[in-house]
């Protein structure tokens, strides 16, 4: 059997690990269009804080690949994949037959379609080469602007602080991370991170980067925003949000939505072809529908059901679930579900226990559907498996209004 | 592999397996001297009690065979470890991201504030895999026994016995 897979990040290592676990002596073959073993994007904000060396951003230690003898082609990026000869061409003119196909390609960050985007020192913050482009254009004492005010931006945001540098935030809406933090957890996030002497300009967007020649090459500068304000710019960030790899797929014939669409078993509307992680749009647990959670524990669980699936031992995927954990300067935060739900249908309670301390539950019915917690995080998962498994509350949820998150097993 | 399995009928809630966990797991490895070196020890088990006050249970890593901690785990830090069949983190590779905190559905992975690591039972396998709880417990409550590493609709069966209360 000849396993292909399209990435070299969690929902690729992922399944490559559960394929070798279940099939010893299939050919498996890993295409990564960057230069390093796997490596934990999530941790690239860890690397410009300074608290990270490359080494420790790999997530398998060196004898990986040869101990599972997977074999890894780095340096290339996939072009086509010709779904009646089962094969996939690469842009260094390689070409890999398949029996068993995973696309893996993740996504890549949405670049504002404003004058000066493609200048040098202008950065989307997703590899280990954008974190290495940051870190030389920006060192103690330099300005970096972060657009966008997201958990990538914030986390570059927070990174950069903490490499003593100047960081200025724009923020188009009133709110930082809109998608995952109602108004009352962000105003606590936010209040934290303002008093670290992070510089947030909310209601904001870039119109103009601006930059000087500098060997020819024109950098970045400054940043002209809608308010007509311009910000010295040693380093610009984008975190305007990601969009799937999926370009190279067209008149593939595999169906493509927002990002792959993939059946419960985590395949494509192509027999044999797979896929999983940031690329794929798969059943989301709470809605029903497929969408894109794009979140490295939900690439890693796909990753794995889709090799299992490859390898030949079936399993239906049960569904993403939308999720995220922030921590700034010592405050967690976590957020699950669909915390943010406001309507007829939903009882949302809210508490403040103590300082720098929130609670919201979203409940629908007799179920939990969404939560937030600010500072004091532990036991979060058991509320994020109340919604992953739909438990009926019953007499919990009482308990659960008033901020006790007890056991399941002594209701 | 071994499991810690609970005789619930038998906890009468008095937390000697908390203490003893956390004793074992300070650098001091008593618990006067942690406390009195500021070392603030970190257990790995919790006695949670419902709310008749009529069961405990003592409530440490239940060692998953499908672990969502180690799906969340971003720095391939937390792992399912092949020879011990133990879930176990790595701290030095660990970021406190809290990711595994967010997923654990027990709620057992402790999130160490201070040294921003994720903290679990590891069935005091450093120290000879002869858990502190287990020595601890003055009703003999909590058992660690040996369960078939490849069975696992016997270890569900176990499981099920530690939610029901039942004889392991």
């Amino acid at each position: 059997m000849r396993y292909v897979i399209i990435g070299n990040s969690a929902a690729g290592v992922f399944a490559a690990e559960t394929i070798r676990s279940l099939d010893k002596s299939g050919r498996i073959e890993i295409i990564s269009d960057e230069r390093y073993p796997a490596y934990a994007r999530c941790l690239t904000s860890y690397y410009l804080a300074g608290q990270m060396s490359e080494e420790q951003m790999m997530i398998r230690n060196e004898e990986f690949y040869a101990n599972n003898e997977i074999v890894l082609n780095t340096g290339q990026k996939v072009t086509g994949i010709d779904t009646a000869e089962r094969q996939v061409r690469t842009d260094n003119g390689h070409i890999y037959g398949y029996d068993k196909l995973l696309i893996a390609t993740g996504a890549s960050p949405v670049m504002p379609d404003i004058p000066g985007a493609e200048m040098k020192g202008v950065f989307g913050l997703r590899t280990l080469d954008d974190a290495k482009g940051i870190a030389a254009c920006a060192g103690q004492g330099g300005h970096a602007v972060v657009m966008g005010g997201g958990f990538v931006s914030l986390k570059a945001a927070y990174a950069l602080l903490k490499a003593g540098l100047s960081v200025t935030c724009i923020v188009s809406s009133g709110q930082i991370l809109s998608q995952m933090l109602d108004r009352e957890a962000a105003r606590i996030l936010g209040d934290l991170l303002i008093s670290h002497g992070l510089d947030i300009k909310f209601h904001a967007d870039a119109a103009e980067i601006a930059g000087d020649s500098i060997d020819g090459e024109m950098t970045a500068r400054s940043v002209k925003l809608t308010t007509g304000e311009t910000i010295p710019a040693d380093v610009v960030i984008i975190g305007k949000g990601v969009t799937p790899n999926t370009g190279f797929l067209s008149g593939s014939g595999i169906a493509v939505d927002r990002g792959i669409l993939v059946n419960e078993h985590l395949e494509t509307t192509v027999p044999d072809i797979y896929a999983a992680g940031d690329a794929a749009q798969a059943l989301d647990i709470l809605t029903g529908q497929r969408s894109i959670n794009a979140i490295w524990p939900n690439a890693a669980e796909q990753g794995t059901a889709a090799g299992r699936n490859m390898a030949g031992s079936p399993v239906v995927y049960e569904g993403s679930l939308g999720m995220n954990s922030a921590d700034f300067f010592g405050l967690s935060t976590i957020a699950a579900g669909n915390p943010k739900a406001e309507g007829d249908e939903y009882e949302v309670v809210k508490l403040f226990p103590g300082r720098h301390l929130y609670r919201r539950l979203v409940f629908k019915g007799d179920n939990l559907i969404g939560y937030i917690l600010v500072g004091n995080t532990a036991r979060a998962g058991i509320l994020t498996s109340l919604i992953r498994e739909r438990v009926p509350l019953g007499s919990a949820k009482n308990e659960l209004k008033q901020g006790r998150i007890g056991q399941r097993l002594l209701w | 592999m071994k499991q810690i399995l609970v005789k619930t009928e038998r906890c009468i809630g008095c937390k000697s397996c908390e203490l003893a966990c956390s004793t074992v797991h300070s650098g001091s490895k008593d618990f006067l001297a942690a406390v009195l070196k500021r070392e603030r020890p970190v257990r790995r088990v919790t006695v949670e009690t419902n709310r008749e006050n009529t069961v405990n249970i003592p409530v440490q890593c239940r060692q998953c065979r499908e672990p969502k901690c180690v799906t969340a785990c971003m720095t391939g830090a937390m792992h399912l470890d092949e020879a011990t069949g133990l879930v176990l983190n790595r701290e030095e590779k660990c970021v406190g991201c809290w990711m595994c905190v967010m997923v654990c559905p027990y709620g057992v992975i402790v999130p160490n504030e201070e040294d921003k690591k994720a903290v679990k039972c590891d069935q005091c396998l450093s120290g000879g895999h002869n858990p502190a709880c287990v020595k601890a417990c003055p009703t003999g409550a909590i058992k660690f026994i040996e369960i078939s590493e490849f069975d696992k609709n016997r270890k569900k069966e176990f499981l099920t016995k530690f939610v029901a209360g039942e004889e392991a």
